[in-house]
């Protein structure tokens, strides 16, 4: 077997494939803290619907965001305690295409079946269906983007004591431009003008992303690998 | 855009309510079936190891 | 008989006569019912021809909380009597219980939009019905999330045990809140107040489903008796 490029790539993307298979208890974990928000959201506001579809739309995307986080903060701690990290350190491949290549494994295999739940939980609050579909596609680019950014702070705490969830801290802030891009095309829908301006916004922000989160991620992996 | 799959008096309601249902009860009578099939086939072959 | 019936070997011998028929009941019932319902009942007058989801929607919510009842009972004389085949009997009832809710939900919502014009509200019985879903898939998933699986009866049994609060809620939340989903016309009393020609295909399915149940419930007995003699087996080769 010839050791180039595209081998190495593959049987990476096959790895990480398989350690997400095994390890489902994340997307059951993430699944079951969505279903927790969601539920309690109505219960605790009275189920009056003026108030619901005032709040609907945030609820789905914070239920979202917030089961999201704890998840996020792992995606460098098993490679990190069993000593990947160093293998890819050390590997022909690029420290940077690895996480890039880790971060969309991430992205496909736990996100994207979160999307799956939006439209259950929409209906579940009374969202339109134009709506529950803009909703789809701000979340399936901006979820890449919120990977990366949490790639980023999750390689930055890579070497304190586990257990500290300071990464929503960090993620929070930089993940404000997804927050106001992706509000910006649902305002846009609701009022009937053209979403697309807010979705190249959001496109953009998420490109940016994709270049300098490998950069800074590959630069904290290196320094937390030779501490 | 959903009238045209109104069949006769029957609207769309009633034939997915009516078709989701049956098919999945089906679909569990097939799995709980298999593995009937499987776990006796499991004991089985134990007890011809046995024997 | 609950003490004969609760040696395995026995209960065994005893349901293998009645299983065939059973099967063949609960088709012959159910088809009657598809018939009945569909094509000879008649339609309601504000409703149309969309009050025929009627016919199924009421008999899996039934059984949804019927079944669950069952789980709860068995768990019971789990605890008390510690007699490992009540669990065996709770653990079979529960996936089709969890399909029972899930369709009644699914059936709801398709009910509900033509008739209400949305596919869901927060009123009682529907927000308790969802709470019945999440308890059967947490019933599922705590007998099974342990590395052994019979240490997972106990807690199984004790969350079922605790769940059981949420069944008169289910039954009496028409009564008790003012809510969007219909009030009780068939268990109520002063006696059923639905129309008689609407009460026998409905009664017909009710019947249908439940030889179906206790056919599937069977099977599924059937299936973890042999899997627990398979592991008590491989145990005593070593």
């Amino acid at each position: 077997m010839n050791i180039n490029f595209k081998n190495i790539l593959i049987a990476l993307i096959e790895k990480e494939f398989k350690s997400y298979l095994r390890s489902i208890n994340n997307l059951t974990n993430m699944i079951v803290f969505m279903i927790a928000i969601i539920i309690l959201f109505p219960l605790t506001m009275g189920p009056s619907e003026e108030k619901l579809t005032l709040v609907s739309n945030a609820i789905v995307w914070i239920a979202l965001i917030i089961s999201i986080i704890p998840t996020l903060d792992k995606i460098y701690i098993g490679d990190f305690k069993n000593g990947w990290l160093e293998q890819y350190y050390f590997s022909p491949l690029l420290l940077e295409i690895i996480i890039l290549i880790k971060c969309f494994v991430f992205w496909l295999f736990l996100i994207i079946p979160l999307s799956i739940f939006i439209p259950i939980f929409s209906i579940l609050l009374n969202i339109p269906f134009l709506i529950i579909f803009w909703n789809i596609i701000i979340f399936a680019i901006g979820s890449l983007g919120f990977c990366l950014i949490g790639s980023i702070c999750s390689s930055l705490t890579l070497g304190t004591k586990s257990n500290n969830l300071i990464s929503p801290l960090l993620i929070l802030p930089l993940a404000i431009p997804i927050f106001i891009f992706g509000n910006g095309v649902v305002e846009a829908v609701k009022s009937n003008y053209d979403p697309l301006p807010n979705l190249y916004l959001l496109i953009t922000v998420c490109l940016i992303l994709l270049v300098i989160s490998p950069l800074i991620s590959a630069y904290s992996i290196k320094i937390a690998l030779t501490k | 855009m959903f009238d045209v799959l109104d069949f006769g008096k029957y609207n769309l309601y009633i034939w997915l309510s009516y078709s989701i249902s049956f098919t999945s009860i089906l679909i569990y009578f097939i799995i709980i079936h298999v593995r009937y099939k499987k776990a006796s086939n499991l004991l089985k072959s134990l007890k011809n190891k046995k024997s | 008989m609950i003490n004969y019936l609760a040696n395995p070997n026995r209960f065994l011998n005893f349901i293998k006569p009645i299983e065939f028929s059973l099967g063949v009941l609960s088709v012959l019932f159910i088809f009657i019912g598809l018939y009945l319902s569909l094509f000879n009942s008649p339609e309601d007058y504000q409703q149309g021809d969309t009050v025929r989801i009627m016919y199924i929607h009421v008999p899996f919510a039934w059984f949804a909380s019927s079944l669950y009842f069952s789980i709860s009972i068995a768990s019971i004389f789990f605890l008390i009597w510690k007699h490992p085949f009540a669990d065996i009997i709770a653990r079979s009832i529960a996936p089709l219980g969890l399909i029972f809710s899930i369709l009644t939900i699914l059936t709801g919502s398709l009910w509900g939009k033509p008739m209400w014009g949305t596919w869901w509200v927060w009123d009682a019985r529907l927000t308790s019905m969802l709470i019945l879903c999440i308890f059967y898939f947490a019933y599922i998933g705590i007998s099974n999330a342990f590395p052994r699986k019979i240490d997972g009866s106990k807690p199984a049994a004790i969350l079922a045990i605790v769940g059981m609060i949420n069944l008169p809620i289910i039954k009496f939340s028409v009564d008790w809140w003012n809510t969007l989903h219909q009030p009780a016309s068939i268990i109520r009393f002063d006696g059923p107040s639905i129309n008689q020609e609407m009460l026998i295909p409905l009664v017909i399915m009710l019947l249908g489903f439940l030889f179906m149940s206790i056919f599937v419930i069977l099977k599924n007995i059937k299936t973890n008796l042999i899997l627990k003699k398979y592991q008590s087996e491989l145990i005593k080769i070593g």
